[in-house]
């Protein structure tokens, strides 16, 4: 007699979930997105849709270095008691959408730090979450963990954001230390760009 | 603040996001951890499953897949709902739902654990039509 109690075993993480079809234009997107994202953020207007709809949330406890500077943006309706401001929270047009980022602190994305899951693609839109680590401009130079959640409409060969979910947290210690040997390949990699031009 | 150039419906639809995202927010994990044989039926035929990178496709290959894995209990710390608007998915009524907080699967350590939905309104109920999720060590 036998009982199927082997039920303990998680599934193996992969690394991104991509679909064949629309993997290049999804990929040139972040590419793109998040260099511009970078170096000059009030350029992003064309990423966005003028409806687009945003939102940045924090954890409800977060550990490390204050998350402060976003609080005053940020949407957590678990903790957001108050229905008018469970609605001001939300940023509801492409003006709004770049004059909340601008004001956001300036950032380098570590790029060999992302992973890209795709649920949802059709033919005109696409629904794809990003993570990864980028480092806080400035002399402390704060690590930052975060997850954004992208849906966008697919218009000819190019994607434009109709919803974004921002979420920011403080990296693990695995993140930490994994930071290290992707700032040093960011590096590599852009003195590579340079030497190239 | 920006709303109030905007058309009466648009906060509407942001508060019908709320209320849907809220209520799919205690539901899903309620019976993720308790009833989980029926969790099945918050799925739309066609879903798409993505568990930590695995993906899962259709409603009865994601029911077995979640049956399939240990027992466990969420605690959610956080969670977001915005509408998609009707004009970007054919007027189908949809919205994302992002949730964050810890999970403790049996005979595993406590895990982090950030899930991305889109949901969509068929004949009045919400079903899932995408669910990707990703675990951490907190």
């Amino acid at each position: 007699v036998k009982f199927d109690v082997d039920k303990t075993r998680l599934p193996t993480s992969v690394p991104d979930f991509m679909p064949t079809t629309g993997q290049d234009i999804i990929k040139q997107f972040i590419q793109q997105f998040f260099k511009c994202y970078d170096e000059s953020r009030s350029q992003l207007s064309e990423a966005y849709h003028e409806n687009c709809i945003f939102t940045l949330s924090l954890p409800q406890s977060p550990r490390g270095p204050a998350l402060s500077h976003y609080f005053s943006v940020s949407r957590n309706l678990k903790r957001i008691k108050d229905t008018a401001k469970k609605i001001s929270t939300v940023t509801t047009s492409r003006n709004d959408v770049i004059s909340l980022l601008v004001k956001l602190n300036g950032t380098t994305h570590y790029f060999s730090s992302f992973s890209v899951d795709v649920p949802l693609i059709t033919s005109t839109v696409v629904n794809f979450i990003v993570r990864g680590v980028f480092k806080e401009n400035g002399s402390n130079g704060v690590l930052r963990s975060f997850s954004r959640n992208f849906f966008c409409q697919i218009s000819n060969t190019s994607l434009q954001i109709v919803n974004e979910q921002y979420f920011l947290r403080n990296p693990t210690s695995d993140e930490l230390r994994e930071a290290k040997t992707y700032a040093s390949k960011q590096k590599s990699s852009s003195n590579v760009s340079q030497q190239s031009e | 603040m920006t709303l109030d150039r905007s058309p009466p419906t648009l906060k509407f639809q942001i508060e019908q996001s709320i209320e849907a995202g809220t209520k799919f927010c205690s539901l899903f994990y309620e019976t993720y951890d308790k009833t989980r044989h029926k969790i099945g039926k918050m799925y739309h035929e066609a879903a798409q499953l993505v568990w930590e990178g695995n993906g899962v496709q259709g409603k009865e290959s994601i029911e077995k897949y979640l049956q399939d894995l240990p027992g466990c209990f969420h605690i959610v710390d956080w969670f977001d709902c915005q509408p998609i608007l009707p004009q970007f998915t054919n007027g189908n009524e949809s919205i994302l739902v992002a949730v964050g907080g810890t999970v403790k699967f049996d005979n595993h350590t406590l895990k982090a654990f950030v899930q991305n939905f889109t949901l969509t309104n068929v004949e009045g109920v919400w079903k899932i039509v995408s669910d990707a999720l990703r675990l951490r060590p907190p």
